[in-house]
């Protein structure tokens, strides 16, 4: 076999799939496009997302360079279960500070009543939440998770005592700026100030 | 293609007779030494001189075609390449049925939207912890080469407290060939792959895309973002250091105060109700292993559901 046949055979096998691919599109492009569906109105990955991603990550890179060139990663000295609590005691990173807060707060609203400071009776403190504060606050936490991970019912829920039908027609796929959903924003900035503030609770009185 | 064959059979017998040999060194070791550097040369110029005489002689084509040919009668991986084109073709004719460009339009084109740039890199926070995540795989690989998960209290020549595990640390902030830059981008890349998972949660919140149909990627988001902090958690902890015992100390505190299966959580997570050896052993498994796994997976579903569903910008 020559070379001419073969690229004769190439071209002819490359005109045949590229007709079958139109042929393929043409006829399948309804029901394989999930973004024609009338239910689902999105923004496609590909090429837009990519696309910005891409650019951005090249100035990430470059940010992550710099900031390694001129930051150094801390390591402090060597663990000593043998050594005192220092002062001031170590924070954990500050992704977990509010982790921190919930456990110091709840340290401090731990409710007793004071029976013991009654003279002549002999009773003692009772706690009135029947649990430590560890747990109480630990507990908490929990809660927070569980309503972030909540939040798609409990829009769901909060539309649909507003207005009936907020949950059917309105809520479907339909995406709004905050300012077109002043209750949903509002909440949210209380979730990132209540989020900052058990955060700065955990840096007091340390 | 016999000439071809007997080129290369020469060129073969030239350079075994370029061999040193070399009474004092071992051979190999003379070789890498020396021409470590000229076969890499070699072997590119090499690649680009002979796709240039399969591109010049026009056998490209056939050779590109009996590679793909080799490859799809084993894999059949047409079915996917044409199912690829089809999506990417459908996508296109669906944004744009009537005009003849090749790709969609943008937010900004379709909607006639002259202000809202300045919002999309909030847009990009997801795809920019993925790619935090890749840098951290990459880093945290050649980390893993030289750390030691030994967290057994030793004393050093100077009496003070150590470990096997912040002695690596010392090693690699120290000693390691590139172990000073490639710590500190693992460092920053965790740090910011944490605050940008942060950030697109709320992003994701205030625009309300959380909605019908996107329910289930919400719940998966979180769940993601629980695995990115306990990643940082278990990071932080390795070196072994003050901070890391401290950080182990509260989280052990936390772990037990669970109510009926403290216990076993901190078995589970610490490797008992005390801070020993066997914590730090603990922890690297869960980051090097248990974590990467979990994450890994999730993270293909997450981003498998924004193909699907497109993503939630408003207009």
């Amino acid at each position: 076999m020559s070379e001419d046949d073969a690229a004769q055979m190439i071209y002819e096998h490359q005109e045949e799939q590229q007709s079958l691919d139109t042929i393929s599109k043409l006829e399948n492009r309804e029901e394989h496009s999930v973004l024609e569906a009338d239910m689902i109105k999105g923004e496609p990955l590909y090429p837009h997302e990519v696309t910005r991603d891409s650019v951005l990550s090249l100035y990430i890179i470059a940010l992550f360079f710099y900031l390694a060139a001129f930051i150094p990663p801390p390591l402090h000295e060597a663990a000593d279960p043998t050594a005192g609590t220092a002062y001031p005691p170590p924070l954990p990173d500050w992704y977990l500070l509010w982790a921190f807060g919930c456990l110091k707060v709840a340290w401090d609203i731990q409710i007793l009543i004071p029976l013991s400071s009654i003279p002549f009776l002999g009773l003692e403190d009772i706690n009135l939440f029947l649990m430590t504060a560890k747990v109480w606050g630990t507990l908490v936490q929990g809660l927070i998770i569980g309503l972030v991970v909540a939040v798609p019912f409990l829009d769901r829920a909060l539309g649909a005592v507003i207005d009936p039908q907020y949950g059917d027609v309105i809520n479907r796929g339909h995406e709004r700026r905050p300012i077109e959903d002043p209750v949903r924003a509002a909440i949210g900035v209380y979730g990132i100030a209540s989020h900052r503030c058990w955060k700065q609770v955990s840096w007091f009185n340390i | 293609m016999k000439f071809n064959k007997l080129i290369g059979l020469v060129i073969g017998c030239l350079a075994l007779f370029a061999l040193p040999v070399s009474a004092e060194t071992p051979i190999l070791e003379e070789l890498m030494r020396k021409y470590t550097f000229p076969l890499i040369f070699l072997s590119m110029a090499g690649a680009v001189f002979g796709v240039g005489y399969l591109y010049f002689t026009g056998l490209l084509p056939r050779v590109l075609f009996d590679t793909w040919a080799w490859i799809d009668e084993r894999f059949a991986l047409h079915r996917y390449v044409s199912l690829a084109r089809r999506e990417y073709y459908s996508v296109v004719y669906t944004l744009l049925p009537s005009t003849g460009r090749t790709i969609p339009q943008s937010h900004t084109e379709r909607y006639n939207i002259k202000s809202i740039w300045y919002w999309y890199p909030f847009y990009s926070l997801g795809g920019l912890s993925f790619f935090a995540y890749i840098i951290l795989t990459i880093t945290g690989i050649y980390l893993g080469f030289y750390y030691v998960p030994d967290g057994e209290f030793i004393l050093d020549e100077n009496g003070h407290s150590t470990s096997g595990a912040y002695q690596s640390m010392e090693l690699i902030m120290t000693q390691v060939t590139f172990g000073y830059i490639i710590r500190a981008i693992h460092h920053w890349s965790a740090h910011f792959m944490v605050a940008s998972v942060f950030l697109h949660m709320m992003r994701v919140y205030f625009v309300g895309a959380y909605r019908n149909p996107r329910e289930v990627n919400w719940i998966l988001g979180a769940i993601l973002l629980m695995v990115t902090i306990f990643f940082g958690y278990t990071g932080y902890l390795l070196p072994w250091d003050s901070l890391g015992y401290a950080a182990g100390a509260i989280g052990l505190e936390m772990a037990t105060s669970i109510p009926a299966m403290g216990p076993l959580m901190a078995q589970i997570v610490f490797g008992g109700t005390q801070l020993t050896g066997d914590t730090v052993t603990r922890m690297y498994w869960l980051h090097i292993f248990v974590l990467p796994l979990i994450g890994t997976v999730l993270i293909i579903i997450h981003m498998a559901l924004v193909w699907i569903q497109g993503e939630g910008e408003p207009h």
